[in-house]
Parts: structure tokens; C-alpha cells; sequence
């Protein structure tokens, strides 16, 4: 039981990352081709951006581990 | 680790016939026979998989209630503070002539950190906040990086560390607003331009609630992304104790040479973000935006 919820808490929050993370890298590659010399600007906000969206999968990570070590 | 099994002292005769006989049963065997031990007091890998982020205590101190021991943690953060000082100092002693070698390495960040973090969000008269930043950053990066090394320990690792970052961060862009423009200007800068009277009292908690959740952020994301690393790092050289075979090993071995590649680029943008988060939102309290 414990497993499962550990193991369903971190796949979920992946499913969402995921998602999240191949939006923003498409469009950043799309604007990247409209216009190269942003190239760096656009860069620098989607490493931003992606940031923000891992921490969001990690948020649940730590709760699977802490399910894990039966906290 | 005995010798290669079946084979009896008395019938090893002869340098050659041993040889032979041990490179037999190697490959015989194609392992090692019986639980390989794991150097270092951790305990088993698969046992104990988190045993290995334990906090180990190396001086143990006391002062009255408080535990103010010397642990591993706390030593790689006196060798990352001397590590950088020093660097730092010696790029600093070189003041004649065009910078080269080392000040102009350090150079090329520091001109980065004001130019395109600094001064990008807190504004020209952002000068003053580069020391800070710059402190920030090379604590974070150093800190993560000197947690590849083998035997050390990552002390942004433990939730304490990041924790005490952002708890720092949190006072002082709560602090920069509040000295400049009052307690009660800082709250009212929180509320966007152009919300209707009505709304304002719905408004309120919710921001509040987003200033508190920044500090919160900042420490998890740090921690849980260099966590999260080491951990993976760990557990493919589980992978290896768990088939207990020389042949599997080059692959969990490639793996972990993969990962910590991605360590020391995840190393870099985990500070880098810390880093402009923390001017980002130093920005947005002492200039708001609306």
C-alpha cells in the first residue's frame, strides 16, 4: 500500500511535467525559428520557465518520499 | 571474497596452475561470491537506500541545549566558504595591468551577475545587492558541486540548508519593501493596479499566502532537485549490487557516469535559478510593477 501511493504520487505528478515541459520547449523552439537573434532571451526564459515546472513534480517527490520513509 | 571455491590449498602447486585455476573460476562464476560489502558505514544500498543522505557526525559539540556538532554537512560547507574566499581573494589581489587567467574568469560572472540578473530586475541602483547575489550564487554552485566528489557530502542536500537560503531571502525582500515604502505601503504594493474596492479583501489573503509560498518554493525546488539526483546516483549503483555480476556492471557504470554529467548542468541551473528568483522578487518588492 505504502508503494503504491508513493509510486502513484510521483507517476501523476510526472504525467502533468511532462505535458507542461514539451508545451513550453515547443513553443519556445517555434518562436526561436521565427526569430534567431532572440535565440538567447527566449533561452534564458524557457530554462526559467522549465524551472518552475520541475519544482512543481519535485513538490510531489518529496511527498513520495516521505511516504516512503513512513513519516 | 574467498578464492575461486572448489579448489584445494594443496593442489595449487604451481604459480601458472593457479593462475589458471583463479582465472577459471572467474569466469566460472562471472561474479564475486557472496554479498559484496559497502565500503564507507552506510550499510547496504538495498536496504537501506537513504541511509546514505544519514547525517554522519564528525566532532560532536555541545553548547547547553543546542546541537552545534561539526557534521559532514557542515564541513563541506567550511571547505565551499574557503574555497571560494580563496579564489575570490587571490583574483582580487591582481589590480595592474588588463585582467587575465583567473580575475578574468571571475570577471566574465561577476559582469553577468550585475548586468543580466541584477540589474535586469532591481534596476540601475541595484549595485549594492551584486555582492549579496553574487554570494548567493557561488555558495549554491560550489556547494552542489562539491558534492560529485566521492567521499564528500552535498550539504544543499539537506533540507536545513536551502531552508536557512530562502528563510534569509524571505526576510530580506520582505525587509527591502518594508523599508521602502512602510509596513503598510509594502502590503498595499501587493495588491495589483486597478481591482475594484470589493475585491481587495479576497485579494489580500491570497497574496499573502504567495509571498509565504516563495521562500517555500525556492528551498524545495533547490533541495529536492540535487535530492533527486543523487539519489538516481545511488540507486544505479544499487543496480549493480543487486545482480552481484561483473558482466551487468559497465551499464548501471555508464549510467552513473551520465548522471553525474547531468549533475554538475543541474548543479549550475538549480543556483542559477535560486540566484534570479531571489532578484526577481527582491525586484518586485522594492519596485512594483503596476
Amino acid at each position: 500500500m505504502v508503494a503504491l501511493s508513493a509510486g502513484l504520487a510521483m507517476g501523476l505528478a510526472a504525467i502533468g511535467t511532462g505535458l507542461g515541459i514539451a508545451i513550453l520547449a515547443a513553443k519556445a523552439l517555434e518562436s526561436m525559428a521565427r526569430q534567431p537573434e532572440a535565440s538567447d532571451g527566449i533561452r534564458t526564459s524557457m530554462i526559467i520557465a522549465i524551472a518552475f515546472v520541475e519544482a512543481i513534480a519535485l513538490y510531489s517527490f518529496v511527498i513520495a518520499i516521505l511516504i516512503w520513509t513512513k513519516i | 571474497m574467498g578464492g575461486p571455491p572448489g579448489l584445494e590449498a594443496a593442489e595449487l602447486t604451481n604459480p601458472v596452475t593457479h593462475i589458471i585455476a583463479v582465472a577459471v573460476g572467474f569466469i566460472r562464476d562471472l561474479g564475486f561470491p557472496g554479498k559484496m560489502h559497502v565500503a564507507g558505514g552506510y550499510g547496504n544500498p538495498l536496504d537501506d537506500p537513504l541511509g546514505y543522505f544519514a547525517v554522519k557526525n564528525l566532532v560532536p559539540i555541545k553548547i547547553g541545549p543546542l546541537d552545534m556538532s561539526i557534521t559532514m554537512e557542515v564541513a563541506a560547507m567550511f571547505v565551499v566558504v574557503i574555497l571560494a574566499s580563496t579564489l575570490f581573494i587571490l583574483a582580487a589581489r591582481q589590480t595592474e595591468g588588463a585582467p587575465r587567467g583567473l580575475r578574468n574568469l571571475l570577471e566574465v560572472f561577476m559582469k553577468w551577475l550585475r548586468d543580466d540578473i541584477v540589474r535586469n530586475f532591481i534596476g540601475k541602483d541595484g549595485d549594492k545587492w551584486v555582492p549579496f547575489i553574487a554570494t548567493l550564487f557561488f555558495f549554491i554552485l560550489f556547494c552542489n558541486w562539491l558534492g560529485l566528489i566521492p567521499k564528500s557530502s552535498t550539504a544543499t542536500a539537506n533540507i536545513n540548508i536551502p531552508a536557512t537560503l530562502a528563510i534569509m531571502v524571505f526576510l530580506l525582500f520582505v525587509g527591502a519593501g518594508v523599508v521602502k515604502h512602510g509596513p503598510l505601503g509594502y502590503i498595499k504594493s501587493l495588491i495589483p493596479h486597478g481591482v475594484p474596492k470589493w475585491l481587495i479583501p479576497l485579494m489580500l489573503p491570497i497574496e499573502l499566502v504567495g509571498q509565504v509560498a516563495k521562500p517555500f518554493s525556492l528551498a524545495v525546488r533547490l533541495f529536492a532537485n540535487v535530492l533527486a539526483g543523487h539519489i538516481v546516483l545511488v540507486c544505479f549503483l544499487g543496480i549493480i549490487l543487486y545482480f552481484n555480476s561483473i558482466i551487468i556492471a559497465p551499464a548501471p557504470l555508464l549510467g552513473v557516469l551520465v548522471m553525474n554529467l547531468l549533475e554538475i548542468l543541474f548543479g549550475f541551473i538549480q543556483a542559477y535559478i535560486f540566484t534570479i528568483l531571489t532578484a526577481m522578487y527582491i525586484g518586485a518588492a522594492l519596485n512594483p510593477e503596476h
